[in-house]
């Protein structure tokens, strides 16, 4: 394989050959499929068959809940509240699948209602945070459970402190990103969604979001060149 | 592709050229022809990669496949519960006072309190009426009650004097002397004859 050959892999790798990796976990990565679901949903319930409206509407669910859960957690970064919002997304979806237009992804449209949630949520979350100033338990529980499961049992005991303050880092990094940033960062990069579809779900310029996910990851770049030099 | 010479030449990439390659997808010819500037891109976006397969397995530990079933399950409920909308019901204390009106208005509660109503008219107006009759039948009552101060205070005076005669005479009996007519004449009878013709005289 030629260097330009292996450029071009690592450049598209974040696109088609990642959604193919991704799409390997149940339920992920699979728009028109879902698109073509939720027009059948939209002609049941036009035509008053609700019941059979609300079982196609469950395969749906079962495809997009995984990766709308990681979605909400990573922005929200509060399992309960993640959860509360993708319920919420898919309640809001299923109620308004009238509106739902053809020939727009479903994906896109249903990641657009699952984001506007999580930003309310966030919104309120910041207007209590000036009153209360207590940490969420279940926040403290899942990072227990998430220092729990990445302990695995061959990893010395050195590299698993330099993992877990590398993850520390980038998850504070990540974190004091503006919010612009922050969103197409996880939307690009943990929901493997392209800059047109980022651009088509937050309503921006699909140049305003490559601008945005270019100083994302610049600031990134001092914990991401951490672990390189680390590996 | 073999590199050419020219290219090799140039400057080497900086950190944002190399960001800027990976955000945009492009094609760069220097990336392709020179192994320095590769190795660090390949760095950059390995590290990206880490990064996410990091986030997607810390997601995966919090969200595991029973949660997400539960997930699922509470979301078809609430889609059912859409369905089929709860009937919302009053406020118990409202509807019971709404309830209460609604007897308290039944039309024979209205009759019979139209009918207490107009009673008590009828006898409020049979009493004045009556009332007036008997004040014109009894007129010169009326002028008895007008002379009523009067007599009254004539009747004061009486027994203001009858009171001052009472006074008077116990006074005239402390004072005076003491004799009981009542008396007098059983105290003769009963006083011998030597004895009545002596006088006592305490002094």
């Amino acid at each position: 394989m030629s260097r330009g050959d292996q450029v071009s892999v690592g450049a598209v790798s974040r696109s088609p050959a990642t959604r193919e990796h991704v799409a390997g976990t149940p339920g992920v990565r699979a728009p028109e499929a879902e698109t073509a679901l939720a027009a059948r949903v939209q002609d049941l319930a036009a035509s008053g068959d609700q019941a059979g409206a609300r079982d196609l509407f469950s395969q749906i669910v079962a495809r997009q809940q995984r990766r709308a859960s990681r979605i909400a957690w990573h922005y929200l970064r509060d399992a309960a509240e993640a959860d509360e919002a993708v319920q919420d997304a898919f309640v809001k979806a299923y109620t308004h699948i009238a509106s739902f237009q053809r020939h727009l992804s479903f994906e896109v449209w249903f990641t657009r209602i699952l984001i506007n949630g999580c930003l309310d949520r966030q919104k309120a979350r910041a207007r209590r945070s000036r009153w209360l100033l207590a940490v969420s338990e279940t926040a403290v529980r899942d990072q227990d459970a998430i220092e729990r499961a990445s302990r695995p049992s061959d990893r010395s005991p050195e590299d698993a402190l330099i993992a877990r303050e590398w993850r520390g880092r980038v998850a504070s990094a990540v974190k004091k990103l503006p919010g612009r940033q922050r969103l197409v960062f996880l939307l690009c990069h943990y929901a493997d969604h392209s800059t047109r579809e980022v651009a088509e779900m937050t309503g921006l310029n699909e140049s305003t979001v490559r601008v945005h996910l270019f100083r994302a990851i610049r600031k990134l770049r001092t914990a991401l060149e951490e672990r390189s030099h680390a590996t | 592709m073999r590199p050419s010479d020219d290219t090799l030449d140039l400057a080497h990439l900086t950190d944002d050229q190399l960001v800027e390659i990976h955000v945009l997808l492009s094609d760069d010819q220097h990336l392709r022809a020179c192994p320095a500037c590769e190795r660090r891109y390949q760095a950059l976006v390995g590290a990206l990669e880490q990064v996410r397969d990091e986030a997607i397995s810390q997601a995966d530990v919090v969200f595991t496949a029973e949660r997400l079933h539960d997930q699922r399950e509470r979301i078809l409920r609430r889609l059912e519960r859409h369905e089929h909308p709860a009937e919302v019901l009053l406020f118990p204390s409202r509807s019971g006072q709404e309830q209460a009106t609604r007897h308290l208005l039944s039309p024979v509660r209205r009759w019979v309190a139209g009918a207490a109503v107009a009673g008590l008219v009828a006898g409020l107006f049979l009493g004045f009426a009556v009332d007036r009759r008997v004040g014109s039948l009894a007129g010169p009552t009326s002028r008895t009650v007008s002379l009523g101060t009067t007599a009254q205070r004539s009747t004061t005076d009486v027994s203001i004097s009858r009171d001052e005669e009472m006074l008077s005479e116990i006074e005239d009996a402390l004072t005076g002397p003491r004799k009981v007519l009542e008396l007098s004449v059983i105290d003769m009878m009963t006083t011998p004859a030597e004895l009545q013709d002596a006088s006592f005289d305490p002094r």
